[in-house]
């Protein structure tokens, strides 16, 4: 019985994401959106870190 | 377009809010934060190579036990490796990765960098160092990945508390729905982190037996599920985009991985207790969640894996090489894991040194070369932290190899070992053919450390911001395609996601405390109510003196060699007796179930050995078992076994009650069981076992059972059974002179002064010397008995003497003095013995002779350590004389009898 609910819940669960994942768009983008974001934060953190390496160097 | 951009959608080539404020605020505190990176990261490497140390020198026990035999024992030394790698190493690593890696996540500092310097203080000056130095002094609780005492977890547990104040609340400023997977899992580390730690830390001290196991399973599982591998794969979400400059291949798979694995992996825990006596819904649900966890890493693994595309084999950027070899770890240890769980595989593997090598790829394999891979990104992100990049090179490549082969060598001895148990082989043939596995292990540390020195070495040493230059340059070699979706216009983000992540979390949660009430509160209750129902007598609590022994046994770690429970399966109650029944070990707080077996199960070692032998070997293991591996214990004697000190005494005090309550309850206790089980079929199994404490070299009274051996000569096979088994007591020559005779009473016999009938000895092997030292042999085959038969029989210097007829005042003397014990037949089996106070049988003269001048010394002297009183007293020389030269005539030879 409760082997079944875990089974049941996980796999419910793992279906309902996927289904909505493949069959809107929208859902697919907004899921996927955080590692563009990410990466847009390492860049910004990476450009920082550059000028606070230049201006060790300049000065 | 505005709600977008705050939204942190990039629209137009503008950067999203998170992107912004990565750039704009993490500059507010940076200085600290790295000053924090390189505090955390250097006590990283530090404790690293102390915890590494301490492994180090318990491995190399196991080769020579008494290896710097002055330092804390085996098991202190075993604690403070455990708890110095989770905590000391992985904790600080985890910690300076969340200081590079929070800011530019959440895009805000963290919460002070006072707190900061607060936690670096407790955590390595309130956690690690009392830790260690309580542990390695004896104050500890024997909770397996949890030994330090409960005083420190207190302070841990703040510790966690205030990583969680200083780390999240960054995370929950601009909404969830956008938060990267590494951000989820550092959320989920810290926030499931103090949720489970009071599971195995805390509960378990004031939860008895099974119930405490079945918390201290939650907790075994949860520590790496729910700490160590969330800040790990953080790590590896983190490392793997920022050097390949590209991002994971998909983030969806990535959060597929992340709920399944939070979902998952706190109902893995009772798979370490599978045929244990915690109710088998427990363990099935377990060994279920088990394999899905399988293969939620398989997708985890995949994506991770893809998201590398490009970079090659072997990634120039040595974060990246660390980070990737850390997933490969992560896919075999996830893989073993799903296995072990399996009911077939565990029922062979479990105890063995194979679960070692699991955990030595999960802790040094994937969770180690993660968290390098985040000191070095972390090293590679500060312009002015030293980096020597030909050191770190040389650890790359020296932990990978030494890794490699400590796992495949502990698997390799996990299957021998497994096996042998299996096919009911002597415990100590198991532990010989371990030791060119343990020697394997113990040579595979070596470039294991060496590689962690020059890691220290190329994290400290070396051109200041030649980090920055590696990463720069690895980035160049990466070929990567762009990613499709990377061109996507991003519309809002959909309400419905906030929604699932929402739904989500507190699925999570609850799936935690769900896990906890299935896994740790259910079987306590039905535990309860299966002790209620089958005890059939309240369980004697300890005396003072056990009770003082058990703190002992628990602070020397003894549970971590021997388990304290008889699974429910044939192979182990063949060897050790009836399974352990829930009622037996219910007032045992904290439990001592044990995960691991180097010397063999204790559930019932009352009344299996003297308390004589279990003092020699204590004091000396290897004076009385020669091929031991158990760490001796002199420092509880006054030098000799003979002049034990209270700790030791109290020591085999508590061993003598272990199985002592099930003992006293037979037979009219089983009978009661039996009744109350019902059709309860594993219950059934445990009274059905043949025999209650089956453990071969207990002592049972004579007769019982003894195989007719068939001759054999001596022979080489015998003589090296003499050397291993016997000869530390009886001595090389078989003249009872063994290294351990001065500490034994009765002292081993002297065997050229005896000589033995086949059968009497056949019998003394099968079932040992009721009452004496002198243990069964059952574990060894009749071929081998026999062979040993022979070398005793060899020993005998009497040969064939003369007899003359018997003296009529000998016989005269031995029917007044002797008969009682000894019969009228001097067959040992006078109407007295079942009276006498020490219940070590008389001779049997019919099937044993004694030379003239053993039999006179033993009637001058008595037998010390037996009923066997001196006659020098009572009867004359002449007397004496008379009565030995009787015994002569009794003896029977084997020819006599037609054998």
């Amino acid at each position: 019985m409760i082997s079944a609910i875990i089974v049941f819940g996980t796999l419910s669960g793992v279906v309902i994401y996927s289904l909505l994942y493949l069959l809107r768009p929208s859902w697919r983008e907004s899921v996927e959106q955080p590692k563009h974001i990410f990466q847009q934060q390492l860049e910004a953190y990476d450009q920082q870190q550059d000028n606070g390496r230049r201006v060790n160097n300049e000065s | 377009m505005s709600e977008a951009i705050d939204a942190g959608v990039e629209i137009d080539g503008q950067q999203p809010a998170q992107a912004q404020a990565a750039g704009d605020r993490t500059g507010l505190s940076s200085a600290t934060n790295n000053r924090l990176i390189r505090a955390h990261g250097l006590a990283a490497l530090v404790t690293l190579l102390l915890a590494v140390t301490f492994g180090i020198i318990a491995s190399l026990q196991f080769i020579w036990p008494e290896f710097a035999g002055a330092l804390p024992s085996w098991g202190r030394l075993r604690f403070a490796h455990t708890q110095g790698i989770m905590l000391g190493w992985l904790g600080n690593a985890f910690l300076a990765f969340l200081y590079l890696a929070v800011p530019v996540l959440s895009g805000r500092p963290v919460t002070s960098d006072r707190l900061g310097w607060l936690i670096l203080g407790l955590w390595n000056f309130a956690v690690m160092l009392p830790g260690w130095l309580l542990v390695l002094s004896g104050v500890s609780q024997p909770l397996e990945w949890a030994e330090f005492p409960l005083m420190v977890d207190l302070v841990m547990g703040a510790g966690l508390a205030l990583a969680a104040i200083q780390f999240l609340p960054g995370f929950f400023r601009d909404g969830f729905e956008n938060l990267y997977v590494s951000s989820w899992y550092i959320i989920g580390a810290l926030v499931f982190s103090l949720m489970s730690f009071p599971m195995g830390n805390i509960v378990p001290e004031f939860v008895p037996g099974a119930a405490g196991a079945a918390f201290s399973g939650l907790w075994i599982h949860d520590a790496v599920g729910l700490f160590v591998t969330p800040l790990a794969l953080a790590i590896l979400y983190y490392v793997i985009p920022a050097s390949t400059g590209r991002p994971v291949f998909s983030h969806f798979l990535s959060m597929l991985g992340f709920w399944g694995l939070f979902f998952l992996y706190p109902l893995n825990g009772t798979h370490h207790y599978i045929f244990s006596v915690i109710p088998m819904a427990t363990q099935t649900t377990a060994i279920l969640a088990s394999f899905m966890l399988g293969l939620v890493v398989i997708v985890v693994v995949s994506n991770l894996v893809l998201s590398q595309r490009g970079a090659g084999w072997l990634p120039r950027n040595p974060a990246l090489r660390f980070a990737s070899m850390s997933v490969v770890f992560y896919l075999i240890v996830s893989l073993q894991g799903s296995a072990q769980a399996d009911m077939s595989f565990s029922q062979t593997i479990h105890f063995t040194d194979y679960v070692i090598g699991h955990s030595h790829l999960a802790m040094l394999g994937f969770a180690t070369f993660a968290s390098i891979a985040g000191l070095l990104h972390a090293w590679q992100k500060m312009n002015d932290a030293p980096y020597h990049a030909a050191a770190i090179n040389w650890a790359y490549w020296l932990t990978t190899v030494g890794i490699t082969i400590m796992v495949v060598d502990l698997t390799l001895a996990g299957l021998v070992q497994g096996n042998m148990w299996q096919e009911g082989a002597p415990w100590l043939d198991a532990l010989r053919a371990s030791e060119p596995y343990w020697l394997i292990r113990s040579i595979s540390a070596i470039p294991i450390t060496i590689g962690f020195g020059l890691l220290l070495y190329g994290l400290t040493k070396g051109p200041r911001g030649a980090g920055a230059q590696d990463f720069a340059a690895a980035r160049t070699t990466i070929q990567a395609p762009e990613q499709d979706d990377s061109k996507h216009p991003f519309s809002n983000p959909a309400k419905a996601l906030r929604m699932s992540y929402i739904v989500a979390s507190v699925a999570g949660v609850t799936f935690f405390v769900f896990s906890v009430s299935l896994l740790g509160l259910l079987p306590q209750s039905t535990l309860d109510a299966q002790t209620e129902q089958l005890a059939p007598v309240a369980s004697l609590s300890l005396t003072a003196s056990e009770q003082r022994g058990r703190q002992i046994y628990a602070k020397e770690g003894c549970a971590y060699c021997h388990t304290q429970q008889i699974r429910f399966t044939e192979a182990d109650i063949e060897r050790f007796g009836a399974a352990t029944l829930a009622w037996e070990d219910a007032m045992d707080t904290p439990h001592m179930l044990g995960t691991r077996r180097i010397g063999p199960d204790l559930s019932r070692a009352a009344n299996t050995r003297s308390d004589q032998w279990h003092l020699a070997h204590l004091y000396a293991p290897r004076s009385v078992v020669p091929k031991s591996i158990m760490p001796s214990y002199p420092e509880y004697f006054n030098g000799s076994p003979l002049e034990p000190r209270q700790e030791a005494v109290d020591l085999v005090a508590y061993l003598n009650t272990l199985g002592r309550s099930r003992e006293l309850a037979w037979p009219e206790g089983e009978a009661a069981m039996r009744t109350a089980a019902g059709d309860d079929e594993w219950t059934l199994m445990s009274l059905d076992a043949s025999e209650l404490n089956a453990h071969p070299g207990r002592t049972r009274p004579r007769g019982e059972a003894a195989p007719t051996l068939t001759r054999q000569t001596v022979n080489e096979s015998g003589l090296r059974l003499w050397r291993q088994n016997c000869e530390s007591c009886h001595g090389e020559e078989g003249a009872g002179d063994g290294s351990a005779a001065p500490w034994l009473q009765p002292p081993p016999i002297n065997l050229t002064q005896h000589q033995y009938r086949s059968d009497l000895l056949a019998d003394i092997l099968w079932n040992g010397v009721y009452g004496s030292s002198m243990p069964g042999w059952r574990d060894r085959d009749e071929r081998e008995l026999a062979e040993l038969v022979a070398v005793v029989q060899s020993f005998s210097a009497i040969g064939n003497p003369t007899i003359t007829s018997a003296s009529s005042a000998g016989a005269e003397l031995f029917q007044t003095h002797c008969a009682e014990c000894h019969g009228d037949e001097g067959d040992g089996d006078g109407f007295a013995v079942v009276n006498l106070p020490i219940p070590i049988p008389p001779t049997d003269f019919t099937r044993e002779r004694l030379s003239m001048n053993e039999s006179l010394r033993i009637l001058r002297n008595g037998v010390p350590g037996t009923s066997m009183a001196p006659w020098g007293d009572r009867l004359s020389e002449t007397e004496m004389q008379s009565v030995a030269g009787y015994l002569q005539t009794l003896y029977q030879a084997e020819s006599e009898v037609g054998e």
